[in-house]
């Protein structure tokens, strides 16, 4: 297949099918101060067999979001509200303990970050991934299940003797690739990749990187990619979502989002990346960002944007279309917007 | 695919060696250390002590002999090693002629049998009341156990023993005093006997067991809290395991790892709590053995328990060392 | 960094009793509790004489055989009847057991304090000079220290107090010394090396902290807790051992300390003879201080490991 992430999607919205929708999702984390808000009401889509990248700096709640999703948000954190609807049927964040369990994984699958430590030091790492299996597809048959096993194993590009071999054993880029075949085993709706490079060096980083991509062209899956290095996004992913302390403040196709981007953080995150061409100074970002306890009023950048007006201070922003698949929520381009504000029913208006 | 590594072995059985050696030395040096000729020393404090000496004119001589008092200190020191490991311990001093070794090995049986049943029971039960504490799925009523054995890990082995003695001997009536078993009944492979024997056990076995049953639970829920803040924890919600599984596979089997090194750790001070234990019971163990040793100033019988305890120990914890890496597949590799 | 006037986001629906000053650690239930009991336990030394005779402790100075001013006539022929005079009974050399409670008590904390902080001492020192020194020093300070906590203590303790003719409590505690330092030099090693690879220590070297300073003003702090909790833990372990070693008859005779009390309660087949004044008090003297300690260590743990925090509240 050609490089998908060169062709535009073309498409009416309405004709492509969606893997995942979140609507207003919001996750607080308590505090005897008060409640941290994570998560601000995000929406957003993820349309089947697209791989969309989620962006930010440390703390702007990319990682909360996934976990949220997975409803695996521990305390003192706490999912407040929203959907997040799979495959347009089911709500996960509306089924009990036992359906939850029981769609885990079939549905959503989690590449983690960090492969490291999560691996099970005392299993085997083929038990590692057949447990998964024989709780949702009953227990298989010896040969099955490792003819089966084998199968990931080669999908992802790793050698069979390590079939019977247990983390410690492994490399860091292996053990990843162990994670990756086990997101993949049940074939599901959705995968979840948490910074799944981001303890790996250069040069396993990029075999791990080109797994993903062959999974998504082999597989159809639909991914998330969750990260803050763009550079690195900007070759695996087709959407990419940038977010700001705890809200979305720019959706857009890669190069886009890379040639013209239009919200105003997302500016500041293009320009800082250091160039090997150029030569230019180093763009630190003034201000700080605000105690997520007390947001203020209106738009969540307004303490550091360098284009910041009176409305910001007032106003939340609403995720507005400007461009076919280009969302973007900040007041300079109010008006602007060719449609009509996103419902939350994904279906558009005509202005 | 955990295995032994010969390095791993090698430094295991270093371990005992020189543990062994160290102890032995020390009780080498003990007696030396007091001005003058240990043996007079010894003799001249039973006399203090009102100690019974008849024989006294052998008794010496067989003490002088083992100690080898006439030859210089660096051969005695190779006498004695020698004559230990070899479990050669030498004459009672109280009980001549009654050897040491035989003494002991008399007396061993009961000690061990006791010892291991009830630590063994205390580490099972123990472990699995602090794996469940830890769960998020236990049930009320159970969790009320944890500050109950909190309570009696406070307790000191033999403390515990005489209130139980108190409450079930002497109010209840319902487990016999002392012994090791009914006087009445011979021993033999009998059913009596075992019955008699198990009667007796009871009560020593419940005082040490109630006691490290909640050192055990203590830490075990401390273990499992820690795992259970694991990536692989995460990940394993996340596979949509049932919570069964997730608890035992992912969350027990790596818990459980630190506490076998601590038990290695704590058969040290098991054994010496339960030396007290065998005391307030007249269990006729090894250490009822060393009472009535300290009692008639038998200083040879005192060593050669203290040797044998050292020695049996170490060996345990050799034992287990060796048998760890069979549950922690890391092992080998560590370079630690 | 100042928020708007404009009315917050999110209220605050949930917020802690605590006000900020107090939400500190070290002000834990189990702590606080427990230290309370220890002090008042330890204040018997100095507030029982002012009440009670101590010379009624020693043997002969009250009538033998006599039951708690609480029990009605007299439970066996050896007995005799309530004296008011001795509240708590006598036992059978005539020592009046609340006097008993009031001298032994101090002496056996006594050696438990002695005992731990002299442990204590040479395990921090040895534990730092391991961690921070390295090498050969290193080896040669763990394997003895691992050798030492093998060895099983009691054994060698009675090997070596059965040849001291007249053990007192100093020469109890210094010998129960030489059991308690391996586990603080281990504990303070382990932290150590941890702490030494940490960012904040990393930095004091390049800014040309002296490793003294480092050792006081950057590892010790945070060791507090630790230190804190290895030092109740090892009060509690050394008072166990040296009245398991009095329980076997190897301590001072004189006067008397609560393990040597429960010692001549055994000879004298005190449990046989229900005689349960006699060994009750020690007993319940005892627990009561182990209680407190361990309350107050894993008080301290908690400070020290905020994960444990999580399941109380």
């Amino acid at each position: 297949m050609s490089d998908t992430h060169d062709v535009l999607p073309v498409n009416q919205p309405e004709t492509r099918e969606v893997a995942l929708e979140v609507k207003d999702l919001r996750v607080h984390y308590e505090t005897p101060q008060g409640d941290v808000i994570a998560v601000n009401g995000i929406s957003f889509e993820v349309y089947q067999g697209e791989l969309i990248g989620l962006v930010g700096e440390s703390g702007c709640g990319k990682t909360t979001t996934a976990m949220a999703i997975l409803r695996l948000i521990q305390a003192p954190g706490r999912i407040v509200g929203g959907q997040t609807i799979i495959g347009g049927e089911i709500d996960l964040l509306s089924l009990n303990s036992q359906e939850l369990r029981d769609v885990r994984w079939k549905e959503v699958a989690l590449i983690p970050q960090g492969a490291m430590n999560s691996l099970n030091p005392v299993m085997r790492v083929h038990k590692q991934i057949a447990d998964a299996i024989n709780r949702h597809e009953g227990k298989q048959s010896k040969k099955a299940s490792e003819e089966r096993i084998l199968k990931l194993f080669n999908m992802v590009g790793l050698p069979s003797r390590i079939y019977n071999m247990y983390p410690h054993e492994l490399s860091g880029g292996m053990k990843q690739r162990v994670c990756i075949a086990m997101a993949i085993a049940l074939n599901p709706t959705l995968i979840i990749a948490d910074e799944p490079t981001s303890a790996l060096d250069v040069i396993v980083q990029r075999i791990v990187a080109q797994t993903l991509l062959d999974i998504k062209e082999r597989l159809g899956a639909s991914m998330i990619l969750i990260g803050h290095d763009i550079g690195l996004m900007a070759q695996l992913v087709d959407r990419i979502a940038v977010m700001y302390a705890g809200s979305i403040v720019e959706i857009a196709p890669v190069r886009t989002a890379l040639t013209d981007p239009l919200h105003p953080y997302t500016q500041l995150l293009i320009e800082s990346i250091p160039s090997i061409k150029e030569r230019k100074p180093l763009k630190i970002t003034e201000g700080l960002t605000h105690d997520l306890r007390n947001p203020p009023p209106g738009c969540v950048f307004q303490l550091r944007c360098p284009q910041v007006t009176e409305a910001c201070r007032e106003v939340v922003p609403p995720l507005q279309e400007l461009k076919p698949d280009h969302q973007v929520a900040c007041h300079l381009y109010d008006g602007q917007a060719i449609l009509q504000p996103v419902s939350l029913s994904g279906s558009y208006l005509e202005s | 695919m955990g295995g032994l590594s010969k390095a791993y072995i090698l430094k295991r059985l270093g371990m005992f060696v020189l543990t062994v050696w160290l102890g032995t030395t020390i009780i080498f040096i003990i007696p030396r250390l007091t001005p003058g000729d240990p043996v007079d020393g010894m003799i001249g404090q039973m006399a203090v002590t009102g100690g019974n000496i008849e024989n006294s004119e052998e008794m010496i001589e067989a003490w002088r002999q083992r100690f080898g008092l006439d030859k210089p200190i660096h051969i005695q020191y190779l006498r004695y090693m020698l004559n230990t490991v070899t479990f050669r311990n030498g004459y009672s001093l109280s009980a001549f002629p009654a050897e040491v070794d035989e003494m002991i090995q008399r007396s061993m049986p009961w000690t061990l049998g006791l010892l291991l049943v009830a630590t063994a029971i205390a580490f099972v039960v123990g472990n699995a009341i602090g794996a469940l504490l830890a769960w998020r799925g236990t049930p009320r009523p159970i969790r009320a156990i944890l500050p109950l054995s909190l309570t009696f890990t406070s307790i000191p082995a033999f403390m515990l023993g005489i209130l139980l003695v108190y409450v079930f001997s002497h109010i209840l009536d319902w487990l016999p005093y002392a012994g090791g078993h009914d006087l009445a009944v011979s021993p033999g492979w009998d059913w009596d006997f075992a019955v008699s024997v198990i009667k007796h056990a009871i009560l020593p076995a419940m005082a040490v067991v109630l006691v490290r049953m909640g050192f055990w639970a203590l830490g075990m829920r401390g273990m499992m809290i820690t795992t259970d803040g694991e990536d692989y924890m995460i990940l394993a919600e996340a596979k949509g395991l049932r919570p069964w599984r997730v608890f035992w596979n992912y969350g027990v089997r790596n818990a459980i790892l630190p506490q076998v090194t601590a038990l290695g750790v704590a058969l040290g001070s098991i054994a010496g709590g339960f030396v007290i234990v065998e005391l307030i019971f007249a269990y006729p163990g090894i250490g009822y053995l060393l009472y009535q040793a300290i009692l008639s100033s038998d200083y040879t019988v005192i060593q050669g328990i203290v040797f044998y305890v050292i020695f049996g120990v170490s060996l345990a914890i050799l034992v287990l060392d060796l048998t760890y890496p069979l549950i922690d597949p890391r092992i080998t590799y560590k370079r630690s | 960094m100042t928020t708007t006037t404009a009315p917050q986001a999110v209220p605050k629906e949930k917020t802690t009793p605590f006000v900020r000053r107090w939400d500190t650690p070290w002000l834990n239930r189990k702590l606080l509790f427990g230290l309370l009991v220890f002090l008042a336990v330890l204040s018997i030394e100095f507030v029982g004489p002012l009440f009670w005779d101590e010379k009624l402790a020693f043997i002969g100075a009250a009538p033998t055989n006599t039951v708690p001013i609480w029990v009605e006539g007299v439970p066996g022929p050896t007995f005799k009847a309530a004296n008011p005079d001795h509240p708590l009974g006598t036992e059978s050399q005539g020592r009046d057991m609340l006097a008993v409670l009031i001298v032994a008590t101090p002496r056996s904390l006594r050696v438990g304090l002695i005992g731990a902080g002299v442990g204590m001492l040479v395990g921090i020192t040895l534990g730092f000079a391991a961690g921070l020194l390295g090498g050969w020093v290193d080896s040669v300070i763990s394997t003895l220290a691992d050798v030492m906590i093998t060895i099983p203590g009691l054994a060698v303790l009675v090997v070596i107090a059965s040849y001291i003719p007249q053990v007192e409590i100093m020469s109890m505690a210094l010998i129960m010394a030489l059991f308690a330092w391996p586990l603080p030099t281990r504990l303070i090693r382990s932290q150590v090396l941890s702490m030494r690879e940490r960012g904040y220590i990393q930095m004091a070297y390049l800014s040309g902290a002296s490793t003294l300073d480092i050792m006081f003003k950057e590892i010790m702090p945070n060791l507090l807790p630790y230190l804190a909790a290895s030092f109740t833990g090892a009060v509690a372990a050394v008072i166990l051992a040296a009245t398991g070693v009095e329980t076997l008859g190897l301590g001072p005779t004189r006067i008397p300390t609560l393990g040597m009390t429960i010692n001549n309660a055994l000879s004298f087949s005190a449990i046989f003879r229900g005689m349960w004044w006699w060994w009750g008090p020690p007993i319940v003297m005892l627990v009561i201080i182990f209680i407190s300690l361990f309350l107050m260590t894993i008080g301290l743990d908690e400070v020290a490991n905020p994960r444990l925090r999580g399941l109380q509240q």
